[in-house]
């Protein structure tokens, strides 16, 4: 008996809780629901944004730098290692000089043609940009000279097989014979119509020097920052070419991801505000059921800044255990929804992607705005006479 | 004999929409160790009177002293504390916490200032429980024993912290008359044990004649004070 009296408010709050335990168990299986709510639909928005974007954006550049179009002297990027030395790297998850230049593609028959992107890529930092290992669904990505690699855009369109020979013509009418050793699939419209080839071969084939480039690709860490990142690049050199980031070009897409993540915040803000105001209301409601114990308690000597902390403990205990309740429920409902909505392929709609640290301080955040709600309504008690509630009561 | 309360010209108003005077110019004293009632008429201001012996109310002039502590000048920590160490209260219903033993509820007044207990005090809370014939039921909770049992373990939780004075306000109203003479023979015989002041609050002329000094209120003025012997 000794040691469960060491934290008393605590243990007053538990068995006040515990006494009615079938109104305290209906108390936070309703709160809980509301936080599976939050949690369940903040994780679909944040894992449809996160898979949009690494469809449109995850084998796509984020910033690029590439000669003006009317440019007549700077129309190669020369020795693209030598802007690495001005760049920050930490910035960067992948930099690839690429040369690249559109081409027709025609089966081995001729009968079919195809518009589609040649790209031969030399990887400054990290992997290549097209993530070809977990994007290869037939055939293999070590490229030879005289092999390629296709998108699943050209596959599909001119009914290609593994190993089948294509015939590629450049823009001055020079033709080149390839056989297919892999094919790729991203996703993405413009990148399954890429072909890509050893660097050299392109850069014979399209008319570029060993040293020269089309462009230079960057991916960064958090593609929201991609524009602070470009200004920093346009301080750090004086580039004499056109450098551009995705937002520039994808609007559309840019306010997409906003709104999204806009009425995310919304909804989860309005389910936590109608969480606490049920806490508040919940407090209020024991705070009243207990006037005779709380007058008691104060005729006996308990303190007002105690007899408080009684309440909330209670809003303490009523969270905590509603969070925890709510994550298991949010992560039940998330497993359902994954093996029933399913794409043609059987495979789920997108992967859940859970940010770890905005997690963990929302789950803080919910157990703090309860407490909260606990000590507002709990303030009233400091007014309650025992004296009207007890004696002649 | 030592003075254990001394009550000087105590004025209360109820301050509502109108003024209504409580008590006027109260004034008597008591000795420690002795059995006092308060006796009066329903709105006589016995009942007032006692929840500003208690600390539990404040009033508009005056003095009050319980163990040479001049109660007027302390804030609510301390009157907390004063009314922790110097008073138990039993009121006219038990007031036991269901969530708890008749053990813990017994112990409560002094897990407050403690927050721990020991075996002395458990022996303690034991000793007391024997004494008023409820060592059976410290397991239980008060909804499951009888309604004279509650206000027996109401007194043994008035008396855990030894206090100077117990001030009982209608300690037996809502019992039967055969408890109503076990409660008031505990009382006399706790008394006579441990020498605890009694002050009973009642409009039962009985009981009032079982103390040795009864102070009769009318209109919150004391009417009379007599010594009974």
């Amino acid at each position: 008996m000794t040691n469960k009296f060491k934290m008393l408010e605590f243990f007053i709050a538990f068995r006040f809780l515990k006494y009615k335990l079938f109104r305290s168990l209906i108390i936070i299986l309703a709160i809980s629901i509301g936080i599976a709510v939050q949690f369940f639909v903040a994780i679909i928005i944040d894992s449809t944004q996160a898979n949009l974007i690494k469809r449109t954006l995850g084998y796509s550049s984020h910033i690029t730098i590439k000669p003006f179009d009317n440019d007549k002297i700077n129309t190669k990027i020369k020795n693209p290692e030598n802007f690495l030395k001005n760049l920050d790297l930490n910035n960067f998850k992948k930099i690839v000089a690429s040369v690249e230049g559109g081409v027709l593609v025609y089966d081995f028959s001729g009968k079919e043609e195809k518009s589609a992107k040649l790209i031969g890529f030399n990887n400054l930092l990290d992997k290549d940009l097209y993530g070809l290992e977990e994007n290869l669904i037939i055939g293999e990505k070590n490229i030879k000279n005289g092999e390629a690699l296709i998108g699943y855009g050209v596959y599909d369109d001119l009914k290609l097989n593994l190993n089948d020979f294509i015939s590629i013509r450049n823009n001055i009418g020079d033709f080149k014979g390839v056989k297919v050793i892999g094919v790729f699939k991203t996703g993405n419209q413009l990148t399954d119509n890429y072909i890509l080839m050893n660097k050299e071969e392109v850069q014979d084939f399209l008319g570029f020097k060993r040293y020269e480039y089309s462009s230079l690709l960057f991916q960064v860490n958090n593609v929201f920052d991609s524009d602070k990142i470009k200004r920093q690049i346009l301080n750090n050199y004086n580039y004499p070419y056109e450098i551009y980031e995705w937002k520039e070009k994808n609007k559309q897409l840019l306010n997409g991801l906003s709104a999204q993540s806009t009425s995310s915040i919304f909804i989860q803000f309005f389910i936590l505000f109608s969480i606490s105001i049920s806490i508040f209301s919940i407090i209020n409601m024991k705070i009243v059921e207990k006037y005779k114990e709380i007058g008691v308690l104060k005729a006996l000597g308990m303190k007002n800044k105690k007899i408080t902390l009684v309440f909330i403990y209670m809003s303490f205990i009523l969270g905590i255990s509603s969070v925890i309740l709510g994550l298991i429920f949010a992560f039940l409902i998330l497993n359902l929804f994954t093996n029933l909505v399913k794409n043609e392929q059987g495979l789920p709609l997108f992967d859940i992607v859970i940010k770890t640290n905005y997690f963990i301080a929302t789950v803080l955040f919910n157990i703090f705005s309860i407490a909260l709600a606990g000590y507002l309504s709990s303030r009233k008690i400091s007014k309650i006479e025992p004296s009207k509630i007890i004696i002649g009561g | 004999m030592d003075k254990i309360l001394i009550v000087k010209n105590v004025v209360k108003y109820y301050h509502d929409k109108v003024d209504t005077l409580a008590l006027n110019n109260v004034s008597f004293d008591l000795e420690k160790g002795i059995v006092c009632s308060i006796y009066g008429q329903s709105g006589s201001g016995k009942t007032t009177l006692l929840n500003l012996l208690g600390g539990l109310d404040s009033f508009d002039s005056g003095e009050i002293i319980v163990d040479n502590q001049n109660i007027s000048k302390l804030n609510d920590d301390e009157l907390s504390f004063f009314r922790n160490q110097k008073i138990g209260f039993i009121f006219q219903f038990h007031y036991l916490i269901s969530e708890f033993t008749i053990l813990e509820n017994i112990l409560m007044p002094y897990l407050i200032l403690n927050k721990k207990t020991n075996k002395e005090i458990i022996n303690k809370a034991k000793e007391l429980a024997d004494i008023v014939n409820i060592e059976d039921v410290l397991e239980k909770y008060p909804d499951y024993i009888s309604g004279g049992e509650r206000q027996r373990a109401a007194i043994c939780r008035a008396l855990i912290n030894d206090p100077s004075i117990i001030l009982a306000d209608e300690p037996t109203g809502n019992l039967d008359s055969k408890n109503t003479e076990i409660v008031m023979d505990l009382f006399l015989k706790i008394n006579k044990i441990k020498k605890t002041t009694f002050i009973i609050v009642t409009h039962d002329e009985k009981i009032a004649y079982k103390s040795q000094k009864i102070i009769e209120l009318k209109d919150g003025q004391i009417v009379s004070i007599r010594e009974n012997k």
